[in-house]
């Protein structure tokens, strides 16, 4: 069984009503979590505190997604990275099948999902940190 | 004074010039519309972002399916969310029982906007006669839950 609790996550979203919802799973789940609106908060979140998991939307007017991942990237290589997403799967696997998205999560979704995915981003995390 | 009629001239068998077709006698120019950009050897039009009707109801019908998904995914995200916190939290047996319900009806939604995501083929269905657009999965192509939420 995979100890979630004190995972840390870090939630960002261009509209605040969505991240709250998200952040209030996860806290059920166990997990710590912070919220950003913008992307200069995020990398400075990142910079200060580890992170086990970044989720962020696919639909955030303004950024550059394969830009945003490789930044993540050089921040921390062991962090895992998802995506809300809502276009066909196919469309992200030819865009962005070989940027650093670790995960995608269809929307709309719920408690079971996003508990899904926690704990295949902690078991990949876990993974990453072992191999390096 | 005697009128000359041109129309009643062009009807002259054996005059080239008049492109008509002497065997019928029908103006072989009628049937070519000249206007179109169409390539007479393909039969496709050349010109950009025109093509045959068929082709255009596709491109809509893939093109609405998406705009569906897009605009409706993120309400349907939070509604299910808190329904699913509401389950979690209530005590109540009444409130529990009527919170399952609308789950599963989010859940029904949940499962059109899934089909609708994955529609790349236009197929319509008879609805007392109107045409709707069949979203209805094969039976027999069940996927694994983790690659079809998250990849």
């Amino acid at each position: 069984m995979l100890n979630l609790i004190n995972m840390n996550v870090l939630l960002f979203d261009s509209q605040r009503d969505q991240i709250v919802m998200m952040k209030e799973i996860l806290n059920r789940i166990g997990c710590r979590v912070s919220l950003v609106m913008n992307e200069y908060e995020c990398f400075a979140k990142l910079t200060k505190k580890r992170y086990d998991l970044v989720i962020f939307d696919h639909g955030i007017s303004g950024l550059d997604v394969t830009g945003f991942v490789a930044q993540l990237e050089t921040i921390d290589r062991r962090m895992s990275v998802a995506m809300m997403v809502t276009l066909p799967s196919r469309f992200y696997e030819d865009k962005y099948g070989c940027s650093g998205v670790d995960f995608l999560i269809f929307k709309p979704f719920g408690y079971n999902e996003i508990l899904l995915l926690v704990r295949e981003a902690f078991q990949y995390s876990l993974k990453l940190r072992k191999a390096s | 004074m005697e009128k000359r009629n041109n129309s009643s001239k062009q009807l002259d068998i054996g005059d080239r010039r008049k492109a008509f077709n002497r065997r019928t006698l029908d103006d072989r120019r009628i049937t070519a519309d000249r206007r179109t950009g169409r390539d007479r050897r393909t039969g496709r039009d050349r010109r950009s972002g025109w093509g045959k009707i068929e082709d255009h109801l596709l491109r809509g019908a893939l093109a609405a399916t998406a705009s569906i998904v897009f605009q409706f995914s993120r309400p349907f995200t939070i509604i299910i969310g808190y329904v699913d916190l509401l389950l979690a939290s209530s005590r109540e047996e009444h409130t529990k029982e009527k919170l399952v319900i609308i789950k599963e009806q989010l859940e029904i939604i949940s499962e059109i906007l899934d089909n609708f995501r994955e529609v790349d083929t236009f197929k319509t269905k008879d609805f007392d006669g109107v045409d709707i657009l069949d979203t209805n999965k094969l039976l027999d192509v069940e996927e694994h839950e983790l690659d079809r939420k998250i990849l």
